[in-house]
Formats: C-alpha cells, structure tokens, sequence
C-alpha cells in the first residue's frame, strides 16, 4: 500500500500550523509574509474559533517602561506561586523573551490589520492600563477583539496561507526524532488527509475536557465551559506527546481562586480591576470585606458561615456601570442578549463569587519548549499559544506565535530541510486504523457519554485533594472505562467521528495527568481553599516531565531551568524593540501609577 | 421541546453562516430544503456566534434550565 491509495488527500508545505486560533494565525501569517509555504488546518472555522472566537478585553505582558526586564520575569514567576504555591513553574527564559518581544509582536498585529487601538481611526490610541489583577509591573492593553478572528483569518488569506477549515489533526508523523507532516481527518466530509511539512507548529491550544464544566450539568447542555470547547480536547498535547515530545507540570492544572457564579454572564473581573476600580465583597446581610479576592478570605468566610458572597458594583457611579454593561455586551455580545433576557440591570447586580474547582490544563503545564518554542524532544516541532508549557492567555499567545513564524526561514536553512522527510507507511496505516475502527463501530458507545463519564470520574476521584486512595480507584475506574470503549466508539458520521477522536485524546491526556499525580504528594494539595500543598522544599524548583519513549510512558522529575546568563547580565536599562512607537502613551501611563 | 437555539424559517434566507462558523457544528444543511437544520443542539456552549453573525437575526438563543 502507497501514499497515494491510502490518503484521500495529500499536501505537502514547508509549515503545517495545527490550530487557526489566538497563536496560530500569527504563525502562519509571519511565516508566509517571510516567503514561506503555509498550510493552517483548523478543526472549526478560523474565522470564529478557538478562545478569541466571541473577542476579549485586554492583552497582557507588556513591560513598563522604566522597569528591567528581569523583574518583570521574577514578577511573572511570583504571579506561579501566587497560583501554585512556593517554587518556579516556569522556565523563565520563555517569560523573558516573551517580554521582550510584546511590543515587536503589538507592531506586528497592527501590520496584520487587527484592530489594536480603543478608539478606531489613525489618531486612536493604543488603551494601556496597568494589570491592577495580578498587582504587578506589567501594563495590559484593553482592545476591542470582538472581530479579531475573522481579521486574523482575512489577513492569514491575503498572505497566501491555505488554511483548511474543518480539519482536525489525528497524529504526527515522525522520522528518527522529527516531525515530518501529521495525518488529519475531514469533520464534515470524513475523508483521510496526509499532509508533509518541513516543521509543524503547535497552536492547538489547551486541556479542560477532562474535568467537570465549571457549572454542574445533567447530560446535555454540557458544555459549559469558560473555555472555547472546541479548543479544550487537548488533541495537539496528545498528539504530541504520542510522536514524542515532552509535557511538563501535567499534575499541576488551573484553578482559580475565585470565580464569579452568574448564569447569565461571564465573568466580568477585568472591568473592575481596569483603572483600580474595585468591586466589593459582600456578604448576604450586607456586611463588606476587602475588595481583593484571595482564597484565604474565602475561606475564613466560609468557615465563619457567611457565604454565599457576592461581587457587587452598586457603589459605583452610573457612568461606571454604563461601561461594564459595555465591556459585557461589546466583549460577550449574547450575554447582554440573554441578561436583557431576563431583566438584568449593572446597577443591582450582584455577582456571587465561589471557589473554583480544578478545571483545565492551560498555565503552567504544556509541552516542554525551550525560549525558541522548539521541543527538547522532537525535533521540528513548535508549540505557540495556551499548548506550550508557561505560556497562558492573548498576549504571550500573540508573542510566540508571531516570534517562531518569524524565525522559520531561518531555522529550515540551517537545519537544511530543503526537501521533505521520508513517510514511515505503518504511522500512516496506523492513523488510518483509528478513523476506520470508529467509523464502523455504529453500535459503539456515544463518545460524548464517555467523555462525560471520563470527566466525572476526574472530578470526584482526582480534581484537588488528590489522596493516594481515591487516585487508585479512580484508575481502576477509567482503565475500566478505557478497556472497555476506548476502541469501541461509535463514529458512524464523521460528526461523531470528530468527537472519538477527541475523547481518545482526552482520555490519553487523563492517564498522563493521573501518572503525574501519583509521582508527586506534594502537588496533591489544593490551592483554592485555606491550606496550600504538603510543601517537601526538597523538590522547591523540580517539575514533573513526561514523555513517550518506544512506546513506553517515561516520567522524570527535574529541575527547572534558570534564566540564562546572557539575559541575567542584560543591562537594566536595555531597549525593548518597538516600545517607542507606543513610548508616549506608555509613559503617561506609568507617570499615572 | 426547548433548546438553547431556535431558527426562525420566515426569516432565513439559507446563507448557511451559522452552518460555517459554529464552533461547535452543531447545524447541518438540510439536503432537501437547503436550510441550516439544528441537529447536534446538546453540543452548544451559547457562544452566541451564530446569533451575532446571522445576517437576519433568525436565529434566537434561550437559556435553558440548567443554565438559568
Ligand atoms: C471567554 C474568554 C475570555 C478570555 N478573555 C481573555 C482576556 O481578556 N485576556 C487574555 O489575555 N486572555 C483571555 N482569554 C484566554 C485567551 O483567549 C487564550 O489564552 C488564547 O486565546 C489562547 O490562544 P491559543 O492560540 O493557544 O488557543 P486557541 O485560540 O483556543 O486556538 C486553538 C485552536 O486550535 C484548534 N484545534 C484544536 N484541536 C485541533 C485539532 N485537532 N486540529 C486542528 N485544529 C485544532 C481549535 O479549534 C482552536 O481554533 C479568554 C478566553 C475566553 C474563552
Ligand atoms: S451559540 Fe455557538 S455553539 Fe451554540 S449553535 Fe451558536 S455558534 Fe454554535
Ligand atoms: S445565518 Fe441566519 S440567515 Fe444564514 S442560514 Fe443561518 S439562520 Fe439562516
């Protein structure tokens, strides 16, 4: 069997980007202004998918002026134990030279036509505010995102990349240590692509679908997620991790202190924090507490009796509340639809804030890539956005993206890619086994349900107090779960296929989290309620990393690593590319904090 | 029974936006009447894309229950 007969289409390109979103179209879009072919596969439709597909409020990581570099790197590790606890997180040279180039990457998005600026027109500012949320030295800008995807994917068009909208990655190919190209799968037409690719960068974005959706929910309507569903299946860390590369802090998930319970919107925080301006904590009588959210004061509340607490913004004048209906309605467009549903008014409203429970793998936790975003593992193979171990949220996503595109010429010249790799036929019969097996298992479970059960599972057994015992059964149960339908799906339309394929990635993306979990007490603990972890500070600064070797799951615990000298040794007061062009309005910023 | 979304037919004019874009492809094209047709409704996570980007506004999102 050939190539040819096996795949129902076949590329070849020197860039596969896996994953149109927030990271990937930067990318694409850098490296094929540079000259390069492009080929962006996107499982939905570049245009409206991925974590900006409805638009955000503010992008973050730009240094202030005036302020060295290198602390804004110990700022950004403190933000990690702030989350995490003692210890770094993080490889802090990814932080450094994401800092570096925020303003590069700010010019960047401005060239690629994306609206930057609060007020439209030429003399529209770029809106800095200080990131008054996590109390650091950063400036964050607040935008108007709401049509940012579809300018992206216009402007990823207009430079010649092919994207392929409704495409889903399966698995990488590889050749002794590289990435070579990826088998994917056609979600509306069911067919079986293979494309070749000199390099493939990874912007597939994070893991949440193995746990609970942040509101309890019966079968359907389960998708309640703060995160784009559709991103959230891990299907690029799973595929990557399957070809090899490394994954880091996979015990370690997101949770966030506090979050604001509304059914009818999101979570509005920034609005508040924006300019300094805080909402209060009340409780239900009325009494007021300090404005700053902290575990610890949930928790002294919640033992003294006196949750529920809300968030409530009645204080502030009306101006102030015209604004955040604003913000909730310009950002968040239905849920203004749906508050207006049901009679919702800024002036009385109060948010009710609750501790949240571990609920998507996106901050710390990724796949292992040094400040040039290449794997340590695989070679050839990129990872840009929320996928990349350090990196969370817009900017950074932006940031990385728009750096390795920019760097792909370069980097095929030297490593003399001048043609593609060679195609090893069992990857590809392997990958095409996966979509048959599915494909004729009509009377299979539904991998919706099984992903449901996967996610209970996760929740009761493992989610944050994680003890040895409940770790066991709960991997009594999934292998149960595992051995039973994990090859027993039913992908009888290529809909449903699309969803097996998620499920298998999600449920090999739970036995690294579970394996993670057993190798490490210490990162048992929970963090969103009083105590913090069972520290051992013997393993202060150690991570957990994972990875596939000749089939076997290899798990190591070392150190991270530290900031490189010649970035210890920068100069305080060296430039930052591109930051005078938005000098001024910077400066007035920093003169206001 | 009451779904999160409902397509109002006097309205839509079958431009097929909200098939495209969802980023849950939770519409199908109807083969018959060319219409978008709700099918995988249980999947939708209220994005409200569909709602903000269809031309005629034929598309209505309601809040279920269990998300009340
Ligand atoms: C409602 C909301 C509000 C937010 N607000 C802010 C904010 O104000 N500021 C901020 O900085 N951040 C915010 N974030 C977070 C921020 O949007 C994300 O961190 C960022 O967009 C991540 O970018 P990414 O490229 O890594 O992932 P995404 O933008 O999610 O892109 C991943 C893409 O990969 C595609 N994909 C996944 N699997 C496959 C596959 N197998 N094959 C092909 N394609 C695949 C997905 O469809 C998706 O389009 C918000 C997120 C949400 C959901
Ligand atoms: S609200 Fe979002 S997920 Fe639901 S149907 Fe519309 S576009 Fe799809
Ligand atoms: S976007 Fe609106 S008008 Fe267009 S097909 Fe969908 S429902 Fe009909």
């Amino acid at each position: 069997m050939n190539l040819q007969s096996i795949a129902d289409r076949l590329y070849e390109t020197d860039v596969l980007v896996v994953g149109g979103g927030t990271a990937g179209c930067p990318a694409a879009w850098k490296a094929a202004k540079n000259g390069l072919d492009v080929i962006m596969i996107e499982k939905n439709h570049t245009a409206r998918s991925g974590h900006c597909a409805q638009g955000i409020d503010t992008n973050l990581n730009f240094p202030r002026p005036g302020v060295p570099l290198k602390l804004h790197v110990a700022d950004w590790q403190k933000r990690h134990h702030m989350f995490y606890g003692e210890g770094k997180f993080c490889d802090p040279n990814i932080g450094w030279v994401t800092f570096e180039k925020a303003y590069w990457a700010l010019k960047q998005m401005e060239d690629m036509g994306c609206e930057m600026r609060w007020e439209k027109g030429p003399d529209g500012k770029v809106l800095f505010i200080p990131n008054m949320f996590f109390g650091g030295d950063e400036n964050q800008i607040a935008v108007h995102w709401r049509n940012i995807k579809r300018d992206m994917y216009n402007a990823c068009l207009k430079a010649g990349v092919k994207v392929l909208n409704r495409i889903m990655l399966i698995d990488l190919l590889t050749e002794n240590g590289r990435v070579i190209g990826a088998t994917c799968y056609d979600t509306r037409e069911g067919s079986f692509i293979v494309i070749m690719a000199k390099v493939v960068i990874m912007a597939a974005g994070p893991l949440a679908r193995t746990y609970d959706s942040e509101t309890p929910m019966f079968y359907k309507y389960k998708y309640r997620y703060h995160g784009a569903p559709g991103a959230l299946s891990g299907d690029g860390l799973a595929a990557a991790y399957r070809a090899g590369a490394e994954l880091v802090n996979m015990d370690i998930g997101n949770c966030w202190f506090y979050r604001l319970r509304d059914d009818i919107l999101m979570p509005i925080g920034q609005v508040f924090h924006r300019d300094g301006v805080n909402g209060r904590w009340t409780d239900y009588e009325g009494n007021q507490y300090p404005p700053i959210a902290t575990a610890r004061l949930y928790a002294e509340l919640e033992e003294a009796g006196k949750t529920p607490v809300f968030l409530s913004q009645t204080h502030l004048n009306e101006d102030y509340q015209k604004r955040i209906e604003v913000a909730t309605a310009d950002e968040r467009m239905v849920s203004l639809k749906l508050s207006e549903d049901r009679g919702f008014n800024p002036a009385e409203h109060r948010y009710e804030i609750q501790p949240m429970h571990l609920h998507n793998f996106a901050t710390a936790c990724g796949i292992v890539v040094d400040e040039t975003f290449e794997s340590n593992t695989l070679k050839g193979l990129f990872a840009v956005g929320d996928i990349a171990a350090a990196l969370s949220s817009c900017g950074p996503a932006v940031t990385s993206g728009m750096i390795v595109g920019e760097a792909m010429p370069e980097y095929i010249k030297n490593a003399h890619l001048d043609k593609q790799g060679n195609v090893d036929m069992n990857q590809i019969t392997a990958a095409k086994a996966i979509v048959d097996r599915y494909a004729s298992t009509p009377d299979g479970c539904n991998p919706i349900e099984l992903e449901a059960s996967v996610r209970y599972i996760s929740t009761v057994y493992i989610s944050q107090y994680k003890q040895a015992n409940k770790l066991k059964v709960g991997q009594q149960r999934l292998n149960s779960l595992r051995r039973e339908f994990y090859d027993n799906m039913d992908g009888s339309n290529p809909h449903h296929l699309m969803r097996c394929l998620e499920t298998r990635n999600i449920m090999d993306m739970q036995q690294v989290h579970i394996d993670a979990c057993f190798s490490r007490p210490e990162t048992r603990g929970n963090y969103t309620w009083q105590g913090t972890w069972e520290r051992d500070p013997a393993r202060d600064d150690m991570l957990t990393y994972q990875r596939m070797e000749n089939g076997k799951p290899v798990l190591e615990i070392r150190h991270v690593p530290e900031l490189k000298e010649k970035y210890v040794n920068s100069p305080d007061d060296a430039e930052i590319e591109c930051a005078d062009l938005y000098w001024d309005e910077l400066k007035k910023e920093s003169e206001r904090k | 029974m009451m779904g999160p979304i409902k397509i109002d037919y006097k309205k839509c004019i079958g431009c097929k936006k909200c098939y495209d874009l969802c980023p849950q492809d939770i519409y199908v094209i109807d083969k018959e009447t060319g219409m978008p047709k709700v099918v995988y409704e249980d999947e939708c996570w209220l994005c409200g894309i569909c709602w903000m980007e269809c031309p005629k506004r034929a598309i209505d999102i309601r809040l279920t229950a269990c998300f009340w």
